[in-house]
């Protein structure tokens, strides 16, 4: 008790005496007529990790360019070590003392580990050449302070993405920076990389350095982050202790509504007044060692669950694009099915929603108007005039709710959440029997995860099945009406989602029998 | 109020034009580069911009112009057709011969287009069964060409082609060029098919993500099918009018016109994939290609120094281009 008061005491006294680092006050940044900043305010101290969460599309990413020098802002004040700073660019915020790991690393690849280091401040001999030899002994140095063992020699472009996030902090504490700003560092790193990344900013914590970390993580930020402030929507919300603030009270702010309002009620039509839209029965095929026998009725939400890769895309892509099986049948509204490629599999009324949305979805240089129109080109004479849709595809956009500027801006300008929601509408153009949905919401922020999750409800309760997959367990428990489980390519066996948990459907998939 | 709010958004959308219209020079820099020779021009070599030299340059444009247009549908599928060179070679000296020079004058003109549609087919098949790079491809099949060239001609081409071929390449309307309408029409063709039609979208889908058009039911194979042919058959027109302008067999034309023909797409804003040039911006990088050239020639600047002007040139479009998508 003496002792939590007494450290709170010295906190106490510390934060008067001792300015912010960092201080954003009421700052505002607008694109052309898109506000995606309106009056939000920060302070970080020396010595904090300060969590900035929020959904995408709430401004995060503006912000932390804004404290990086990326952009101006078009109001407001940025204090640094208490004077009013306005950075030209990146490179003078560098300079000053605020060094930033984006998302894209801005390592050049042709050049070495040390050369990336030393860009722009390379160490000279007496005859004014670059000392490549200082260079690397420095380099060596800095990275084994942070205790990497990486080549200094090496060309950055060999690195892996965890490395060179590596470097860039090195980068960073070789320049002796003030603040180290983190957009989402830990997006594509695996569990060790990320747990030796929070070992480095734990260092950089405790060597007085002021880290802000933007992520919509949660746990991270509990493990991580002693400050967390939310925005939303560009506005700033509200500043958290991580002590004592719960996750559901860092969602509710970040979402505007409570956790579990994320998934809608189930179905509510009786099971056996539905009709089998799907079944596979008895199917074998390459990759599905099998048997694999389920079906999906009509006003269902079915979820393939089981282990990674233990046959759940074989399933989706052999009955989106009739793959040639090797013993069984899979039946579509009654007959079995006919065609042999995703153009048949689509004439037949099924919609698929890929798992790896940028590689295997969309037309990230199209705009969004045609990667949702490009749902109605499939069985259309190639010499016909193009459905304009403007109509069609403008309704879609309103009733998703896709946040663009203009229809015709490209698609990969939008966030995960609103490329998925284009992905959907280029279906509910077209009038499908089915809907696959694999991995439904990947890579998407929580408020879209909602706005999904009801939209795949509510073409179910039309009678539009949708089968789904997914490898996060609670959102196909949450989500669906009935469980599929999945081991070694073959089915298990189903149950209801109402019955299942993890535990449950976990022994299932790896003990290959319903408990 | 209100007077000071509609003023605003008049503005506002004054300050739109002008961005889109920046937006439009740094993504074509053909049209820059179009505005700038004519400027230069002006100072440097005044004759230059007499009505005649420019009709002059109008009709040297044609067959680039022509070449480039079918270029950019392969382009903007994301594959690459190097065989134009050899379409024309062949065209040529097939023209020149015998069979064709004094034969009905349909034949002429059916020829080039029927060889350079199955020269494309046969490219696209390659492409599309072998999985094999369109680079290598159609390279090789431009060695076919160029060799099956000196096989009709016997090494030693020559002699006269029809005369309906020389007066579509270099007869007048008024004071416009035939030839010139003839790629008008074509531009107005490719560019319908490209902005309305479904191949057009189903071209431009399969540009931007293959795996996306296969697996959103859209037929790739067909569509770099339509592309490829479309592009031969460009070719086999351009090869037509070339050999109207010259009027006999040669070895080896059209050459020049392969790494010209990517010059003019990649300065006309249309890259490996896609692009927003459209049809229009390509017509003014054959432009900007074939007027620079004649300035130049104009000035007495040597025939290399013109290939190096020409070359930094399109590697100042194309790393702005690669600046622009970053």
């Amino acid at each position: 008790m003496m002792m939590s008061e007494r450290r709170s005491a010295t906190r106490l006294s510390q934060s008067r005496t001792m300015a912010p680092l960092l201080e954003a006050v009421d700052i505002h940044k607008s694109f052309g007529s898109v506000a995606a900043l309106v009056g939000v305010s920060l302070a970080l101290k020396a010595g904090s990790v300060h969590a900035v969460l929020g959904e995408n599309g709430a401004g995060k990413s503006t912000l932390m360019k804004t404290i990086a020098g990326v952009h101006a802002p078009t109001s407001g004040t940025l204090r640094f070590k208490g004077e009013a700073v306005a950075w030209r660019d990146a490179e003078a915020a560098n300079e000053a003392g605020v060094s930033t790991i984006f998302q894209e690393f801005i390592l050049l690849p042709n050049l070495s580990v040390a050369e990336n280091l030393f860009l722009g401040r390379e160490p000279r001999t007496r005859l004014g050449l670059v000392d490549r030899r200082a260079m690397i002994a420095e380099s060596r140095l800095a990275l084994e302070r942070l205790g990497l063992a990486l080549d200094p020699e090496r060309l950055a472009g060999t690195l892996g993405v965890a490395e060179q996030q590596m470097v860039e902090i090195a980068k960073g504490v070789m320049r002796d920076a003030d603040i180290f700003v983190f957009d989402e560092p830990t997006a594509a790193l695996g569990d060790r990389e990320a747990e030796r990344l929070f070992a480095l900013i734990r260092e950089l914590q405790a060597n007085g350095k002021g880290i802000l970390y933007v992520s919509h993580r949660l746990p991270e930020i509990f493990a991580l982050c002693d400050t967390v402030t939310v925005l939303k929507d560009g506005r700033y919300v509200d500043t958290f202790a991580t002590e004592g603030a719960t996750s559901d009270a860092l969602v509710a702010a970040m979402v505007g509504r409570k956790l579990e309002q994320l998934y809608p009620p189930r179905s509510a039509h009786a099971a056996d007044r539905q009709s089998d839209v799907v079944a596979f029965e008895g199917v074998k095929a390459p990759g599905l060692a099998g048997p694999v026998d389920f079906t999906v009725r009509s006003h269902e939400i079915v979820g393939l669950a089981g282990l990674e890769g233990h046959g759940q895309i074989e399933i989706t892509r052999a009955l989106f694009e009739g793959w040639r099986l090797d013993a069984g049948t899979i039946r579509f509204a009654g007959a079995p099915i006919r065609h042999d490629d995703a153009a048949g599999g689509i004439a037949a009324g099924i919609g698929l929603v890929p798992e790896d949305r940028k590689r295997e979805g969309l037309y990230l240089s199209l705009g969004v108007d045609r990667n949702i129109a490009a749902g109605l080109l499939p069985g259309l004479s190639g010499a016909r005039l193009a459905p304009q849709a403007r109509a069609g595809v403008a309704e879609q956009i309103r009733r998703l709710r896709i946040r663009l500027r203009d229809p015709s801006q490209p698609i990969g300008d939008l966030s995960g959440g609103n490329q998925q929601k284009a992905l959907l509408a280029r279906w509910l153009l077209r009038d499908i029997r089915l809907l696959i949905c694999e991995e439904p919401t990947r890579g998407v922020d929580i408020g879209a995860k909602a706005e999904i999750y009801a939209l795949l409800r509510e073409l179910a309760d039309r009678g539009i099945p949708v089968l789904v997959t997914s490898r996060e367990l609670p959102e196909l428990i949450g989500l669906c009406d009935r469980l599929v489980i999945l081991r070694d390519g073959a089915t298990v066996g189903s149950m209801p989602a109402a019955e299942a948990t993890e535990d449950k459907v976990m022994r299932a998939a790896i003990y290959g029998e319903l408990g | 109020m209100t007077a000071g709010m509609a003023s605003e958004g008049r503005t506002s959308s004054l300050v739109q034009g002008l961005r889109s219209l920046a937006l439009t020079a740094v993504s074509v820099p053909a049209y820059p580069a179009l505005a700038g020779l004519l400027v230069a021009s002006a100072f440097l070599q005044p004759k230059a911009l007499t009505l005649p030299f420019l009709l002059i340059v109008l009709r040297q444009a044609v067959p680039l112009g022509l070449v480039a247009i079918g270029q950019s549908l392969t382009m903007i599928g994301r594959s690459i057709d190097l065989s134009v060179g050899g379409v024309i070679a062949l065209v040529n000296v097939l023209l020149a011969h015998r069979m064709f020079a004094t034969g009905a004058p349909w034949m002429s003109f059916v020829m080039p287009l029927a060889l350079g549609a199955a020269v494309g087919a046969v490219n696209a098949l390659f492409i599309a069964r072998l999985r094999a790079s369109a680079v290598i491809i159609t390279l090789g099949m431009s060695i076919v060409l160029v060799g099956l060239s000196y096989v009709v001609s016997g090494g030693a081409p020559g002699g006269q082609v029809n005369a309906a071929v020389r007066w579509i390449a270099t007869g007048r309307l008024g004071l416009f060029p035939i030839a010139a309408f003839v790629w008008a029409g074509v531009a107005l063709l490719v560019g319908l098919t490209l902005a309305r039609l479904v191949i057009g979208r189903e071209l431009q889908a399969l540009g931007a993500n293959y795996f996306a058009a296969r697996l959103g039911g859209l037929p790739v194979g067909k569509t770099l099918l339509v592309a490829h042919v479309a592009s031969g058959a460009i070719a086999g027109a351009a090869g037509i009018v070339l050999t109207g302008y010259i009027g006999t067999g040669t070895l080896n034309l059209g050459n020049e016109l392969v790494l010209a023909s990517l010059a003019a797409v990649v300065l006309g804003g249309t890259s490996f994939g896609g692009g927003r040039g459209g049809v229009l911006g390509i017509v003014a990088g054959a432009l900007v290609i074939t007027y620079l050239a004649n300035l130049l020639r104009g000035m007495g600047v040597a025939q290399p120094f013109q290939l190096v002007i020409q070359g930094l040139i399109v590697a100042g479009a194309a790393g702005l281009a690669a600046h622009r998508s970053r």
